[in-house]
């Protein structure tokens, strides 16, 4: 059966982002509380955070995930005031009641009921609390009262009933005793101060008081204290009337006028006050809106492009006429405003990587707790940006190659020490930008890759013949990682033994237009460079002729674009390779690969040769002509033609006409280099 | 009508006070802490404050005793969670009119911004 929250499609918008936002502040918070200790400013951040989602959570009704968040609150309160220190139990009840949360969250979504089952936690969490002496009753701070008034007018007695549901009757009945303070000489009350200050529930209060006002003057004055069920005042002496005057509720007082306050100059003291945090404004948008603009971007991108084209050609014509240096001063300035407009845009789509980073800590926290591996994880150059899609589509593959390192990578703590390292084993992640590109590097400081192991593997399972795999060079056997089915971990363990291998972390990587690397050092450690563009929309290409097609590989893959006289190209083994100084560079006729229309290709005195990089291997793309550099705004096209080996999508140029963009890891697989 | 400051950090309350509130034709002011409260307070002189309790920066509490010694008439109802009767206590002996405890029903709180303003 479906599960309904009191919420509304809009306020989901701003209600589901700062749960999450919440969430990982309490995971953030909870993962440095274990590693580093307690101190009081983290306590009160984790506490807010718990705090916070429970308000979220009650506001929509929901109740397993207010009782919850409750729960957490109160152990949270206990540590921020020293009651208690932490625990590994504890830690694992709240960290176990995060995951619930982030389940019970969901549910808001999906309006299905998650399988959680709260109550065990919420009883694990108590179990913290068992065994503390109860909170001393805070210090006393002294009540404000009245300033003394001559005692006179009539003695009343007033008996005030408060709702013995209120949650909070003991300020009910400080509320009553502050307005009756007001109203004249408060002789005594019961339930008294101390008792009110030690907030014991109070179901009745009942005061003496001298005052000139009549009954009915504190009845309406009383009024204003919610949850109050009745008033009765009568002269002081006279036997209460059993059944008191109901309170005058709230709908009956009369409509609320607007209120002129006086606007006294602040005093100095509240001059002196704190000033707002000197936070930048911000504003909250949809990322349909920002992808729109992106769109919308692009699209002047392309039109700039198709502008300086049709200035090329006209310049013959014109040049000279001032007109035409108008013009050209135009276009100038047009694709400088629309090259920041661009950078703008893209900005606004950019986030640090922390947003990916910060799943880490728990994520190797739990799988040191699995492995009984000791594991030290460091992050650097977490605030590096790109662009969320990038962001949202890295992850995984990050996330495989941290299981990755702790799984294959890091020994266990008696085969460190055996080995003379320490106990502790490190998993690095670092960010930075590169060349207009972002490197995000996995490092960790095992045992590295058994390149002989690689080796037997890829024999064992047919894959190679012993002569093939003694010919490879360590690269090449490196890389035989990345082949599906080669994992040479003895067993399927459940922490990298997912069915995902790291041929789909370094596919997903490629169809990023990014690279990864591994460089390792037997028994020093691993480290997996993963190379990726800022963002997903714009690729800087170089645009070539093949057959009648326009092509774009892009520049990240290219190493440089070559004339060779065909005399150059040679064959080997029936396959056609070149000499670039001093490697054997194999040839790929792109129009051939791609099955392009326009026939036969006819052999020419010379061959355009663009030669490209995957990883570490590079091949030759001979094509008809060379066209020159462009920036290109990615359109899929899978939607339309289905997806095409060795192409990418599409790009419309600056003429109209539609590129295909070069799928340059397909066409090495393509091309069989 | 009235003019409210509305005080929380959680945009999702604050989204939905607002509605409410504006809903029954009240002009809303919003703030995400105490101290960027206690300034909205002095620029826009509200005619009443929804203030929550815990919040970084300055909590509800301080941001409640600010805006008092900077207008002693002010008028602020605080909005605050179960369990937190002595911050409660506090708040009303430093001058706040009423409270209204979370997850509360939209009546409970027009009531008390009514008895607050009255």
């Amino acid at each position: 059966m479906p599960i309904m929250f009191d919420i509304a499609d809009d306020e989901l918008q701003v209600f589901m982002p700062e749960a999450e936002e919440q969430l990982q502040k309490l995971e953030d918070g909870l993962m440095r509380l274990e590693r580093s200790g307690a101190d009081d400013e983290l306590l009160q951040v984790i506490f807010r955070a718990a705090h916070t989602l429970k308000g979220a959570a009650g506001a929509i009704g929901h109740i397993r995930m207010t009782e919850l968040t409750h729960a957490m609150e109160t152990v949270l309160d206990g540590l921020r005031k020293g009651q208690y220190s932490t625990s590994p139990q504890m830690m694992d009840a709240l960290l176990g009641s995060l995951d619930a949360l982030r389940l019970l969250l969901e549910e808001v979504v999906t309006h299905e009921v998650s399988d959680v089952d709260h109550h065990v936690l919420v009883t694990a969490l108590e179990i913290n609390m068992e065994n503390i002496a109860p909170e001393a009753p805070e210090a006393s701070v002294s009540v404000p009262t009245a300033a003394p008034e001559p005692a006179t007018g009539n003695g009343l007695q007033v008996v005030v009933d408060i709702d013995p549901a209120s949650v909070a009757s003991a300020a009910r009945a400080l509320q009553i005793m502050i307005t009756l303070q007001g109203l004249g000489t408060l002789a005594s009350h019961v339930p008294d101060a101390a008792t009110i200050e030690a907030a014991k529930p109070c179901a009745r209060f009942v005061g003496q008081m001298q005052t000139d006002k009549s009954p009915a003057e504190i009845e309406q004055a009383l009024a204003w204290v919610s949850d109050v069920t009745r008033v009765a005042v009568v002269p002081a002496g006279q036997p209460l009337p059993e059944a008191a005057a109901p309170v005058a509720v709230a709908a009956q007082l009369p409509e609320p006028t607007p209120v002129k306050v006086k606007a006294p100059e602040p005093a100095g003291k509240s001059a002196a006050a704190p000033k707002p945090a000197a936070g930048e404004q911000t504003i909250r948008t949809t990322i349909e809106r920002v992808n729109t603009l992106m769109n919308l971007t692009g699209e002047l991108i392309t039109d700039r492009n198709r502008l300086a084209q049709l200035r090329s050609s006209i310049e013959p014509k014109l040049r000279g006429d001032s007109l035409y240096e108008d013009l050209v001063q135009t276009t100038q300035h047009l694709a400088r405003i629309t090259d920041q407009l661009q950078e703008e845009v893209m900005r606004i789509r950019m986030l640090p990587i922390s947003t990916a980073f910060n799943k880490f800590p728990r994520l190797v926290r739990d799988l040191a707790k699995a492995t009984g591996k000791q594991i030290d994880l460091q992050m650097r150059g977490e605030d590096t940006e790109l662009d969320r899609t990038v962001i949202e589509a890295i992850s995984d593959p990050l996330i495989h190659l941290v299981r990755n390192s702790v799984d294959h990578g890091l020994e266990g703590p008696e085969a460190r020490i055996a080995a003379g390292k320490s106990a502790t084993g490190t998993v690095l992640l670092t960010a930075r930008h590169e060349e207009g590109r972002i490197i995000v590097t996995v490092e960790d400081d095992g045992r590295g890759i058994n390149v002989e192991a690689v080796k037997a593997s890829a024999v064992r399972k047919g894959r190679l013949t012993e002569a093939e795999a003694a010919a490879l060079s360590n690269d090449e056997a490196i890389n035989l990682i990345f082949e599906s089915g080669l994992s040479t971990a003895r067993n399927v363990s459940n922490i990298s033994g997912r069915g995902v291998g790291m041929d789909i972390v370094r596919s997903n990587i490629e169809r990023l237009n990014g690279s990864i690397a591994i460089d390792t050092k037997p028994g020093e450690g691993t480290v997996f460079s993963v190379s990726l563009p800022l963002t997903l929309a714009i690729v800087p290409a170089l645009l070539v002729k093949v057959n009648d097609n326009t092509m774009a590989v892009p520049l990240p893959s290219v190493v440089e674009a070559l004339r060779v006289p065909k005399e150059q190209i040679k064959k080997i083994n029936g396959r056609p390779v070149m000499r670039l100084r001093e490697r054997v560079l194999p040839i790929v006729y792109l129009g051939e690969v791609l099955a392009l229309n326009g026939g036969q290709r006819k052999p020419r005195a010379q061959e355009y040769v663009v030669a490209v990089r995957w990883g570490k291997l590079e091949m030759g793309l001979a094509v008809d002509r060379l066209i020159g550099e462009q920036e290109l705004v990615i359109k899929t096209i899978s939607s339309l033609i289905g997806d095409t080996p060795g192409t990418a999508g599409a790009a419309i140029l600056g003429d109209g006409r539609v590129a295909l963009i070069a799928d340059v890891p397909g066409l090495f697989r393509l091309g069989g280099a | 009508m009235a003019k409210i400051l509305v005080v929380d950090d959680a945009e999702f309350l604050r989204v939905r006070i607002t509605k409410m509130l504006t809903g029954n034709g009240h002009e809303v002011v919003e703030a995400d802490n105490g101290a960027k409260a206690v300034a909205k307070y002095r620029e826009n002189r509200p005619d009443a404050v929804l203030m929550d309790v815990t919040m970084p920066e300055m909590d509800g509490l301080a941001a409640l005793k600010e805006i008092r010694s900077g207008d002693p008439n002010a008028r602020v109802v605080m909005l605050t969670a179960l369990g937190q009767e002595s911050v409660v206590l506090e708040a009303i002996k430093s001058g706040a009119r009423d409270f209204v405890v979370k997850p509360f029903e939209p009546d409970r709180v027009l009531a008390a911004l009514k008895r607050a303003l009255a």
